[in-house]
C-alpha cells in the first residue's frame, strides 16, 4: 500500500470526482462527505511520502511499470512531497469550509461544484509530481480548465472574468508547450532529468534553441503565475469566483506554478546555466517592478477580496526574485516562501469568507467594530495580518528573513528595499483595517441608519468555516517556530540538485 | 544566407509563426468574444503544427505495425535511451534545417544519401546508445525485422501522439470558452467586449450590487 502512496494522493481526488458525479445523481447531500473523506485520504497518503522521501530520499513511480526516458513517471523528491501536502492541506481545509458558502450561493447544483473542485486539486497534485515536461502541460490544463468553470460560479460579473482568464491562461499554457517543443526539438525527449542529464552531456544550453525555449518557458509560465506585467486576469478573476473557489485557487495556482519555474531552473536548465543566461541581471527588477506594483494597488483598494488578489500578486514577485537571484539560499528562500504565503492566502480567503457569510462584509468600510462582531475570526486574521507583515514568530517573518538574508547574499539592494516597502505597504492596509475594526469608523460617517439594529450583534460564522480558519493561522505560527526542518529539507534538496546530480 | 534559402529551407517554422501572430492578433484586437476565441485555437493549432512539423522526415512514412514485433513493456526496460534515441533521429533530420554550414546541402535537395550520411555522422556521436540498442535488438527473438527496420524511413510518432492530446485539450479548451461566452451573453445581452465593459462600467458601484446570474435570468424571463 505504502509503495502506491505517490498516486493515491492523486487518484484519490480524481475517483472522488467521479464517483460524487454518479452519486450527486442519487443523493445531492453525499457529495460533501466523498469529497472531504477522499481529500483526508489523500493527505495521509501525501504525509507518508513525505516521510518516505524525508527518510529515504527521492522516490521514482514508474506509471504502469514503465521505466523512466519512455513512460511517464513520478520523481518524488523533497520539493514535490511538500508541495503535494501543501496542497492537500490548503484542499481539504477549503473543502470542509466549502459547504455553508456553497451551498448558500449555488443552492441546488451544489454538488457539481465537488467534481471540479477535486480535479482541479488532481491537477495541481499530478503538477507536482510529475517528471515528464509534456505531462506536466496536460496537467497543467486540466487544473485550468477546472479553475475557468470554478470560476465563473460566482457573482454576474465572474463569467467574464473567468473568459479573460481562459484566454490569457491558454496563452500561457500554449507557450509553455511551445517552450517543451523547442526543448524536445533539441533534444529528443521530454523526461526533466533526462532533458538535463543530455543538455549537460552535450552542452546544448548555450543554443539559440534552448534560449528560446528557456523565454517561452518562463513566460508562459509568468502569465499563468501572473508575475507583474502578465498579471491582468488575476484580480477580476479572483475577486468575482465564489469565496471557496479562490481560496482553492488564490494559493494553489500560483504558488504551483512558481514551483514549476523553480522545477525547471534547478532540475532542467541547472543553476549554472541560469546564471549564464544573463536573465539574472534583469529578471530580479522585473520582479520588484511587481512587488512596487502589486503593494500600491493592495494600498488603493477598498474592497477586501480584490485587495487580496493584489497582495498575491506582490507576493508573486518575492518568489519570481528570489528564485531568480539565483543562489542556492535564495532559491531555498523562495520556496519556503510559496508554502508560507499558501497558507496566508488562503487564511486570508478564509477570514473574508466567514465575515461576509454573516455580515456581509465586502469593503473595509463595513468592518467597524468586526473585533465584537467575530472575535475568533479576527483573532485567525490578526495572526495572518501579522505574518504578512511579516512579525514573529509567524512564518511570514522568517520567510522575508531568508529572503532578506538571500537579497544580502546576492548583494541585490534594490529587491531589499522592495521587500521592506511592501512589508511596510502590508503594515498600512492592516493597521488601517485593525483601525476601522476595533474603533469603528469616523463619526463624520456615522449616518448610516441600520446601525442601530444590525450592527452590533455578536454571530460567528458556522463552525465548518470557523476551524479552517484557525487550524491554518495556527499552522502559519507552527510553521513559523518550527522552521528549521523545513528549511533543512528544502536546502538540502536543492544543493543535491544543483550539485549535479544528475538522477537515473 | 538569402531570404529565398531563409524561406524555402524553413517554411515549416515560418508558416507556424505566421499562424501563431495571427492567432494572438486576433486574440488581442477583436472586439468579439468568438473571433477571440477563434485566435485561440488558432494559436493552439499553430503550435501543433509545429510539432507534427517536427516528427516528418524526407521520404519519411508511417511506422508499420508488425504483428509479431509489437513491443512488450519489459523489452522496453532493458533497452536504455530508446525513446531519446529515436527522437534524436528526428533531430538529426532537422539539424540540417538549423546549423548554417549544413544548409546549401540542404537546399539543392541533391541527394538523399548525403542527408543519410549526415544522420550517420550524428549518431555517431552516441555511438554507445546506438549499440546497446541494437544489442537487446539482436538477442530479440524476432531479430530479422528489427534489423530490417531502419529508423530513418518512418516518421517519428511521439510528437502525434503528444499533438492527439494537446487537441484534445485545445477542444476542451474551446468547449468551455463558447460555453462562457453563452453565459455571457445571457447576462449582457451582447459578446462585443466594448458593449459588455459599458454594462460594468454603469452597473451601480463598481458592479457590486449586481444580483447572481440565475436570479437575473429569472427576472428577464
Amino acid at each position: 500500500m505504502l509503495q502506491h502512496a505517490p498516486v493515491i494522493h492523486l487518484l484519490a481526488p480524481f475517483y472522488a470526482a467521479i464517483i460524487i458525479c454518479i452519486a450527486g445523481m442519487w443523493r445531492k447531500e453525499t457529495a460533501y462527505p466523498i469529497a472531504v473523506t477522499a481529500l483526508s485520504l489523500s493527505l495521509l497518503s501525501a504525509v507518508a511520502t513525505l516521510i518516505k522521501v524525508g527518510i529515504a530520499g527521492p522516490v521514482i513511480y514508474a506509471m504502469g511499470g514503465w521505466s523512466a526516458p519512455f513512460g511517464i513517471h513520478f520523481h518524488i523528491d523533497a520539493l514535490s512531497a511538500l508541495m503535494a501536502v501543501l496542497i492537500q492541506v490548503v484542499a481539504l481545509l477549503t473543502a470542509i469550509h466549502s459547504r455553508h458558502p456553497i451551498h448558500s450561493s449555488i443552492g441546488e447544483k451544489s454538488y457539481l461544484y465537488y467534481p471540479l473542485f477535486l480535479l482541479f486539486v488532481t491537477g495541481v497534485t499530478g503538477i507536482c509530481q510529475t517528471a515528464d515536461a509534456f505531462n506536466l502541460y496536460v496537467l497543467i490544463e486540466v487544473s485550468a480548465l477546472t479553475s475557468y468553470a470554478l470560476i465563473a460560479m460566482g457573482e454576474k460579473r465572474s463569467v467574464h472574468a473567468s473568459f479573460n482568464y481562459l484566454l490569457v491562461g491558454s496563452l500561457g499554457a500554449t507557450l509553455y508547450l511551445l517552450g517543451v517543443g523547442y526543448l524536445y526539438l533539441k533534444t529528443g525527449t521530454l523526461n526533466m532529468q533526462d532533458l538535463n542529464f543530455i543538455m549537460t552531456t552535450r552542452e546544448l544550453f548555450s543554443t539559440p534553441t534552448i534560449q528560446v525555449a528557456l523565454i517561452l518557458l518562463m513566460v508562459g509560465l509568468w502569465i499563468k503565475m501572473a508575475q507583474f506585467p502578465f498579471h491582468g486576469w488575476l484580480p477580476n478573476a479572483y475577486t468575482w469566483a465564489p469565496s471557496p473557489s479562490a481560496a482553492l485557487m488564490g494559493p494553489l495556482m500560483t504558488k504551483v506554478m512558481v514551483y514549476v519555474m523553480i522545477r525547471f531552473m534547478i532540475s532542467v536548465y541547472g543553476l549554472d546555466a541560469i546564471v549564464d543566461s544573463m536573465w539574472t541581471t534583469w529578471v530580479p527588477y522585473l520582479a520588484i517592478a511587481g512587488i512596487v506594483y502589486g503593494s500600491l494597488m493592495a494600498l488603493s483598494q477598498h474592497y477586501l477580496r480584490r485587495m487580496v488578489t493584489y497582495i498575491i500578486v506582490a507576493e508573486i514577485g518575492y518568489m519570481v526574485g528570489a528564485a531568480w537571484l539565483a543562489t542556492e539560499l535564495s532559491i531555498t528562500a523562495a520556496f519556503y516562501h510559496v508554502i508560507s504565503d499558501a497558507l496566508m492566502t488562503l487564511a486570508l480567503f478564509l477570514c473574508i469568507a466567514a465575515m461576509r457569510v454573516r455580515h456581509d462584509i465586502r469593503s473595509i468600510h463595513d468592518m467597524e467594530n468586526i473585533f465584537k462582531k467575530m472575535p475568533i475570526t479576527m483573532v485567525a486574521f490578526s495572526i495572518v495580518a501579522l505574518s504578512l507583515v511579516g512579525i514573529p514568530p509567524t512564518s511570514g517573518f522568517i520567510s522575508k528573513w531568508y529572503l532578506i538574508s538571500a537579497g544580502i547574499d546576492a548583494g541585490h539592494w534594490p529587491y531589499i528595499i522592495a521587500l521592506l516597502l511592501a512589508s511596510f505597504a502590508n503594515a498600512v492596509i492592516f493597521f488601517r483595517i485593525f483601525e476601522i475594526g476595533v474603533f469603528g469608523k469616523k463619526p463624520a460617517e456615522g449616518h448610516h441608519h441600520e446601525e442601530s439594529h444590525d450592527k452590533k450583534y455578536l454571530s460567528e460564522a458556522p463552525f465548518s468555516m470557523l476551524i479552517p480558519c484557525l487550524v491554518i493561522s495556527a499552522s502559519i505560527i507552527l510553521l513559523g517556530i518550527f522552521n528549521q526542518p523545513f528549511i533543512e529539507m528544502i536546502s538540502t534538496t536543492i544543493s543535491s540538485i544543483s550539485g549535479g546530480e544528475v538522477l537515473q | 544566407m538569402d531570404l529565398q534559402t531563409l524561406l524555402v529551407s524553413k517554411l515549416n517554422y515560418w508558416i507556424f509563426v505566421i499562424l501563431m501572430i495571427v492567432g494572438i492578433w486576433a486574440i488581442m484586437s477583436k472586439n468579439n468574444l468568438i473571433k477571440k476565441i477563434m485566435g485561440l485555437a488558432i494559436f493552439q493549432a499553430a503550435v501543433i503544427l509545429f510539432y507534427v512539423s517536427l516528427a516528418s522526415k524526407e521520404h519519411g512514412t508511417d511506422i508499420p505495425i508488425y504483428p509479431h514485433d509489437l513491443i512488450h513493456p519489459e523489452h522496453h526496460g532493458e533497452v536504455d535511451h530508446h525513446v531519446e534515441e529515436d527522437s534524436a533521429k528526428a533531430h538529426g533530420a532537422y539539424e540540417k534545417h538549423e546549423t548554417a554550414h549544413h544548409e546549401e546541402e540542404h537546399v539543392k535537395h541533391s541527394d538523399d544519401h548525403d542527408a543519410h550520411a549526415e544522420k550517420d555522422a550524428h549518431h555517431d556521436t552516441h555511438g554507445d546508445h546506438q549499440e546497446a540498442a541494437h544489442g537487446v535488438a539482436h538477442h530479440d527473438a524476432h531479430a530479422p525485422i528489427a534489423d530490417s527496420i531502419n529508423a530513418d524511413d518512418f516518421n517519428n510518432p511521439l510528437p502525434h501522439v503528444l499533438m492527439l492530446t494537446a487537441i484534445v485539450v485545445g477542444v476542451a479548451t474551446l468547449g468551455v470558452g463558447l460555453s462562457l461566452i453563452q453565459r455571457v451573453y445571457r447576462i449582457y445581452g451582447s459578446i462585443e467586449e466594448n458593449e459588455i465593459l459599458e454594462a460594468i462600467q454603469n452597473a451601480s458601484d463598481d458592479g457590486l450590487t449586481l444580483q447572481p446570474e440565475e436570479e437575473a435570468a429569472a427576472q428577464q424571463e
